[in-house]
Order: structure tokens, then C-alpha cells, then sequence
């Protein structure tokens, strides 16, 4: 560890040597771009969302380019809980930056039925709950309702003691409220936010360019949107803010950092460059060395609106 | 899968040339890439100029995604890899604007290989445009390093037009025969190419132990069920939708089903990771 600003941050438990986490369903489970770059750079890698059992996804296609974006309706194809204990948490043990595990389902008892499968395995750090997920049937259910949203929490809450992030959608009229719930139901943090419920049309076939007609929104398209999200929410909450949406450089980081995040999530970016999350952390350290700034902390909220 | 070493290299463009309507030729300085691809697998690339430092990361990286390519050729002392592409869009249209000295990032080598031609083990190569360009590597790699005849290998290779017939000189080159087919007769049998195949198969019965196929979705959906009737096993090799390339984000997948079980119920396998190169009998494209 060299000398120079400290970018640690703290989410309840849960300490991150940097502010700067790969969002779910853009880094796999952590092995696939170790071959690129060294994890520990990272603060921390949140896995693909876990279902009870392997999960199928749509049909294809699952991924069209849109204007600086992608559109996707993956599904949440995934290992399920059982194969990701037995094949992908071995490695994930061996890495030195923060395990955060994310979990999804249908109905509550699938997300309680992963959290208990989880509970005892040795490495996770937090839990972030997918509870937003604009590509499954009644995948946004639990973030659009506040009190179905501090129902799924308050659950989860009673299974394990390790942090728990909610992350919110996009897709709903008053996001701060919904935080507001999650924090009374005992979320550690939030995170936000998933993608923006979008679509596109192939104009000469006149068919939808997603297999599954419409899918979730991301990329620097969306960024303007993730960060009034966050600003909003963390006027509202006492909990930390995780700000996810279109982060491809320190610059963007920063203005969530400014908006009221205390820790960012590269998504899309990853596929762009697997490199990006380091790169990220590596610049948001030279920035604060330019600017004198001692810590990550005199950063996080200092919007000036005035 | 994950202890075969991939790259991710910042390569130099050596020569980026038109080699008929929209159909180009890219030459790129990629060391590491060169020295291990293996044909069938491909390069995902950025192809935007990402040299000029001012504008914002979003901006550089118009448009977003990377794009996959077959690798064509390697030229282990040079240090080189080749690429072919046809202008079909955006991004390919970016691409033909990155001159010799261009840097241009690289990931690869990506994906699973086709199966090497045993010499003595006469094969088809079925190509239908710009699916051509991993059947270069494939003939390349078994004439010259393999040891196999040339004369064991055919191809047969369609296009739209003539012109869109770009570098079936190199085949002849090795002196591997080609036969040439292409939609408007401009040039080799006036139809489409898995006539083609399907006439091979049948004048020459038993002699063609394996066939690779790579084009057109329809193109390789017709070369399934003539393998079938014939019962030469194959492999296609496909394309997709592919944001990552690298198995991550599960977009580019495909149905497949085992080869010997035809009445199960299709997983979804990912082209990047499970691909590009199939089983003929296993996709259901």
C-alpha cells in the first residue's frame, strides 16, 4: 500500500478499500476477467444474481446497442445457489477485495430459500438483492411498492447479519421512497440503479430487436438518470448510496461521489473494457492527489447546489 | 475454459484494405494473439478511435460495444493477425476509417476452436461470405503445419456477387480446389452455395469424412440437414449478439441440444464461451 488519499469507505460492516465495485451480471463470477487484470484493485465485485436453481433466461436475441447504451433481457440465466457454493466461491475465496453476492427470484420465499443456502458459506462479505430486475416476471415487483420492498428486506434481515444492499429500479415514480423503506425494513446500503425498461425495433423485419420484446437499459445513456436517483435518495436515507449507471471513467465516478454515493458500480463498461473498474480506482486516486484531497470522504456528498 | 490465457492487447494497424464492395482486409500487430489462436476462435475489438484524449470515455467508445471477428490469418513472425470484414452496419463502417499506425484494442484469443484436419481425413469447407475468413486459418493451418493434402480439402464458397468472393485466391494459393457459387451467377454456379455441398455429397459419395460450415443463418441451417442425409459430421461456427465475448454477460447464446439426444429440451449455450464453433448436429439455429 502506497501513501496517498484514503479511498476506503464503509458500508455498515462492510469495508471497501476503494469506492469502486463491478455491478452484477457484467463480471460473471469474478474468474472470467481475472485473466485481464488484478482483481485486488478493485474495491469489490458484486457476482451474478443466484436463483434457487440454474435458471434458463429468454430466448434470443439478448442484447441490442442502442445510442451509447445497450438494451438486454438476459433473464437471469445463472449456476443457481448450489453450483455457485460448490464451483465459483473457491475462487472468489482467494481473491483480496470484497465478495458481494447478489440473489434474485420470483416469489420472496426463492430469495429467502438462497439467503438460507448462503447463509453458512464461508467468504461472502455482503449481500446486494436484485430485487429490480426488469427482465423476469414480477422481477420489479419487490422495488416498486414500498411496502412489498421493506417486506423482502425485513425477511432477508432476519436470515443473516451480513450487510445487505437493496438495489432499486429505476422504473418507479418516487425512488427515494422506496429507499426510505428498506432502510426502515434494515438494509445497510442501497444501490442504485438497475436499468431503465427500454426497447428497440428492427424496422425492415418490423420485429423487436430483443427476443424478449423489451429488456433493461444501460450504458453512459442512462448515466444522467442513475445520478438524480442517487442524489434524490440520499437526501432521504441515512444509509450509504451505491451509484451504479453508465460509469466508464473517474470523472463519472466523481459526480456520483458529489451526488451523494459513497461507492460506484462499472456495469456495462466492463464489456467495453475489463480493465475499466481498476482504471477507474487508479484515477479517482490521482484526482484526489491533484486536488490535495486526503480522503475519499470529502468528496462524497460535497454538491454544491447553492 | 478460464486457465487458457486470453489477451487484451493494444495492436497497431499494419494495413486495413479494400478487397471488394464493402469487404476489407484488416492486418493488425497483435504478437500474443498471433502466437496462440488457434482456427475458429476470434478477436473482439474496439473500433472506435480511442487515440484522442479530450473527448469523454463515452465518446471515444461510440459506438459502445466491441465488435467479434474470425481470425483469417496469423503470421507468427510478423507477429500479425488478419482479419476479414464486410461493412454491415455502424460499427464495421468506424472500423474501415482506422488507417496503417492506428491503435486498436484487442481481446483474444476467444472461444473454442474447430476440430484440426487429420491428414488423410478428406473435408469440406462450406462458406457463404465473410464466414469464409476462419476457413483461411483452418486450410492454412492443416496444409501447412498439420501436413495434410490440399487435395483432401474442398471448398466450396458463395456470395452475393463476385466481388463479395474476396480471397478465394488464397485457397488455390495452397492448392486447395474451390468451387465458387454466387447468388446473381456474376461468377461459379449461378445459385447458392449449399447446392453446391449438396452436389458434392452425392457425386463423390463417402469421401468427405467431416465438413465445417460457416455463413448465413439459412446457408448453415440447409448445410445441417444436407450433412444429416449424407451423414457427415460437422461443426458451424456462429455469430451473435456478443456485448462481452468473454462468457460474462450471457447475450450472444443459442439453443443447443446434445447431438445424440435430439428430444431433450434445449440449454441456452453461450457462442463466446461454448462457441463459436458447434457441433453441426447440436444448435438449433
Amino acid at each position: 500500500m502506497t501513501d496517498g488519499p484514503d479511498l476506503s469507505v464503509r458500508m455498515g460492516a462492510l469495508v471497501l478499500k476503494n469506492p469502486i465495485l463491478v455491478a452484477s451480471g457484467t463480471f460473471g463470477y469474478g474468474s472470467e476477467y481475472g485473466r485481464f487484470l488484478d482483481l485486488s484493485r478493485l474495491g469489490g465485485i458484486v457476482t451474478k444474481t443466484l436463483t434457487p436453481t440454474p435458471w434458463p433466461g429468454n430466448p434470443p436475441p439478448r442484447a441490442a446497442e442502442t445510442a451509447s447504451g445497450m438494451l438486454n433481457s438476459i433473464g437471469l440465466q445463472n449456476v443457481g445457489v448450489e453450483a455457485f457454493i460448490t464451483e465459483k466461491m473457491p475462487y472468489l475465496r482467494t481473491l483480496d477485495t470484497a465478495r458481494i453476492v447478489n440473489i434474485g427470484g420470483g416469489p420472496l420465499e426463492e430469495f429467502v430459500e438462497v439467503m438460507e443456502k448462503l447463509v453458512g458459506c464461508e467468504g461472502i462479505d455482503a449481500f446486494e438483492i436484485n430485487m429490480s430486475c426488469p427482465n423476469v416476471a414480477g422481477g420489479m415487483d419487490f422495488s416498486t411498492d414500498p411496502p412489498r420492498a421493506a417486506e423482502l428486506i425485513g425477511a432477508l434481515r432476519k436470515i443473516t447479519p451480513l450487510p445487505l444492499i437493496a438495489k432499486l429500479t429505476p422504473n418507479v415514480t418516487d425512488i427515494a421512497g422506496i429507499a426510505a423503506a428498506v432502510e426502515e425494513a434494515g438494509a445497510d446500503a442501497v444501490c442504485a440503479i438497475n436499468t431503465l425498461r427500454g426497447m428497440a425495433i428492427d424496422i425492415e423485419t418490423r420485429r423487436p430487436r430483443l427476443g424478449a420484446i423489451m429488456g433493461g437499459l444501460s450504458g453512459p445513456a442512462i448515466k444522467p438518470v442513475a445520478l438524480a436517483a442517487v442524489y434524490r435518495i440520499a437526501r432521504r436515507v441515512r444509509i450509504p448510496v451505491i451509484g451504479v449507471g453508465g460509469i466508464m471513467s473517474a470523472e463519472d465516478a466523481l459526480e456520483f461521489l458529489m451526488a451523494g454515493a459513497s461507492a460506484v458500480q462499472v456495469g456495462t463498461a466492463n464489456f467495453v473494457d475489463p480493465r475499466t473498474g481498476a482504471t477507474v480506482a487508479d484515477d479517482l486516486r490521482d484526482w484526489l492527489v491533484k486536488k490535495g484531497i486526503q480522503t475519499v470522504h470529502d468528496v462524497i456528498g460535497s454538491l454544491s447546489t447553492t | 475454459m478460464s486457465s487458457i490465457p486470453i489477451f487484451q492487447e493494444n495492436t497497431e494497424v499494419v494495413a486495413n484494405r479494400s478487397i471488394g464492395p464493402d469487404l476489407y482486409w484488416l492486418d493488425v500487430h497483435a504478437p500474443q494473439i498471433a502466437r496462440t489462436a488457434l482456427p475458429g476462435q476470434f478477436v473482439h475489438l474496439v473500433v472506435s478511435d480511442l487515440s484522442r484524449d479530450h473527448r469523454p470515455a463515452w465518446m471515444r467508445h461510440t459506438p459502445l460495444l466491441r465488435r467479434p471477428f474470425s481470425v483469417a490469418e496469423r503470421n507468427e513472425k510478423e507477429g500479425t493477425v488478419g482479419l476479414i470484414y464486410r461493412v454491415v452496419g455502424g460499427g464495421t463502417e468506424i472500423l474501415t476509417e482506422r488507417q496503417t499506425g492506428a491503435r486498436i484494442d484487442m481481446l483474444g484469443p476467444l472461444g473454442r476452436p474447430f476440430e484440426p484436419i487429420t491428414p488423410g481425413c478428406p473435408v469440406v469447407m462450406a462458406a457463404g461470405g465473410v464466414g469464409v475468413a476462419a476457413f483461411f486459418f483452418l486450410a492454412h493451418e492443416a496444409v501447412y503445419r498439420n501436413g495434410a493434402n490440399p487435395l483432401d480439402i474442398r471448398v466450396v464458397f458463395g456470395a452475393a456477387t463476385a466481388g463479395l468472393l474476396g480471397g478465394e485466391e488464397k485457397f488455390r494459393a495452397m492448392g486447395i480446389p474451390v468451387d465458387l457459387a454466387t447468388d446473381d451467377g456474376s461468377r461459379g454456379h449461378h445459385g447458392f452455395v449449399t447446392v453446391l455441398l449438396e452436389r458434392l455429397f452425392r457425386e463423390t459419395p463417402n469421401r468427405y469424412r467431416f465438413v465445417y460450415v460457416c455463413g448465413p443463418t439459412p446457408m448453415m441451417r440447409r448445410c445441417q440437414t444436407i450433412s444429416q442425409e449424407a451423414d457427415v459430421p460437422g461443426q458451424v461456427s456462429l455469430e451473435g449478439i456478443m456485448p462481452c465475448g468473454v462468457g460474462v454477460c450471457m447475450a450472444c447464446v443459442v439453443p443447443c441440444r446434445p447431438p445424440d439426444h435430439p428430444d431433450v429440451a434445449p440449454r441456452y449455450e453461450r457462442v463466446c464461451h461454448a462457441g463459436p464453433v458447434f457441433d453441426i448436429r447440436e444448435v438449433a439455429l
